[in-house]
């Protein structure tokens, strides 16, 4: 017998020991009060920071198998990774923890969300350090995503006076850096695929394409009557994590 | 991309007859003609040139030539590409085309007359220049069908070059 049979046996023992213990003792999970209104938002918060880690992990490896020679990966690798502070902020706040609380105030807003700009100047320095050798090229967009980003955000959040500053901000933000960005990266990717034939530039298309799309419903579905509908679209958001971490190794394999 | 012709002058050895668009790098060409050399059974092979980043992808086969020693001329079709390079959506594309044009070029009358352009012995025959330009207008074709399918698969390829520079 194949010795790596023992290892099923061996599993299957340990399985049914475990379940004569739980079909004997039948056990009571333990409550956790905090997460009783708010266990969505920390499975969302939790599902999303795995997936980011993921992508950043993968990126990063294999920024290292390729002898960190393409800049790209490790950019767009550290971005996904500084990005997910956002999400980590949502799991706390679930389990109750006000201090991660975004929207406790402007300066916590701020705290949990300045990753985006990073994240979108992260991304776009990828993409533009693959399409040129050009260092003003690459540099200068990049740059001044972080300085329009930052702008937006001083200006949203604590300059400019308005009812509901971070709804004002995120509007600026979004529409006017995140979802072009987003949408560059979806058509750089599928012009990429589609000429080369390869299925995972076009996976990663999807991915971005989808990201885009979820965000936009931000600005409709916001409003505290329909804030519902928007964390539909957080679950529509977490999952087109999954086509970019899928294309990345998809394309890994196909450039192989 | 670049096509080159190449033959063997059974006085000189191997010598370049054409090459589209423009000249080629003399270092490659002297690999080029080594080509002849090889003792290799195979007529369409592909040779990678690592430090150069070229990859040559060659068919040689032969003319019948009342002019030649053993009644035949032996020939080669080069096409220098980048050394990544490959038709995607259909393997054997290089071979197909070039396979045809040596068809299309056997199908010349005399054509082995074409290949005598700069011999000063044989030149003045009234054959030479017309297969010569014949045989240099199927190469241009040639040329021009790899490239145009080459363009169909890779859009203006700028970009797709960029990505393929790096390692994933």
């Amino acid at each position: 017998m194949n010795k790596l049979h023992l290892i099923y046996i061996f599993g299957l023992i340990i399985i049914s020991i475990i379940s004569a213990i739980i079909l004997v003792l039948q056990p009571h999970g333990f409550p956790i009060p905090n997460l009783s209104g708010t266990f969505f938002l920390f499975g969302l918060g939790l599902n999303t920071s795995i997936l980011l880690w993921s992508i950043a992990g993968y990126l990063l490896f294999r920024w290292l198998k390729t002898d960190k020679k393409n800049d790209s990966l490790i950019a767009w690798s550290l971005s996904f990774f500084i990005y997910s502070l956002t999400f980590v902020a949502h799991i706390f706040r679930a389990l109750g923890y006000d201090a991660w609380n975004e929207n406790s105030s402007v300066f916590h807003f701020f705290a949990f969300r300045w990753v985006m700009i990073i994240w979108a100047a992260g991304i776009f320095y990828g993409m533009l350090k693959i399409l040129t050798d050009d260092k003003r090229l690459y540099l200068i967009p990049s740059v001044a995503i972080i300085i329009i980003g930052f702008l937006w955000f001083f200006l949203g959040l604590f300059i400019i006076p308005s009812e509901n500053p971070i709804e004002f901000t995120m509007y600026l933000f979004l529409f006017t850096i995140w979802i072009p960005i987003c949408f560059t990266m979806a058509y750089i990717f599928f012009y990429y695929g589609y000429n080369t034939r390869q299925s995972g530039p076009k996976v990663i298309s999807l991915g971005f394409l989808i990201l885009m799309v979820s965000y936009m419903q931000w600005a409709p579905w916001h409003f505290s009557d329909v804030i519902y509908i928007y964390f539909i679209w957080y679950f529509i958001f977490s999952l087109s994590l999954v086509p970019i971490l899928l294309g990345f190794v998809i394309m890994t394999l196909e450039e192989q | 991309m670049q096509l080159v012709f190449t033959f063997f002058d059974q006085r000189m050895g191997p010598a370049v007859l054409f090459v589209f668009p423009k000249e080629i790098e003399e270092s490659i060409q002297k690999k080029i003609l080594t080509f002849f050399d090889f003792e290799i059974s195979e007529t369409f092979f592909e040779i990678v040139l690592i430090d150069e980043k070229l990859k040559i992808t060659n068919l040689y086969f032969e003319l019948p030539s009342e002019w030649a020693r053993g009644g035949h001329e032996s020939v080669m079709i080069s096409v220098v590409t980048d050394k990544d390079f490959k038709f995607l959506k259909k393997g054997e594309f290089f071979h197909e085309t070039l396979k045809e044009t040596a068809e299309s070029i056997k199908s010349i009358k005399s054509v082995y007359k074409a290949l005598h352009i700069d011999d000063g012995s044989c030149n003045q025959d009234p054959e030479v220049k017309p297969t010569n330009a014949a045989l240099k207008s199927i190469l241009v074709d040639c040329l021009e069908i790899l490239k145009r399918e080459a363009l169909m698969e890779y859009g203006d390829g700028r970009i797709v070059k960029k990505f393929k520079r790096l390692k994933w």
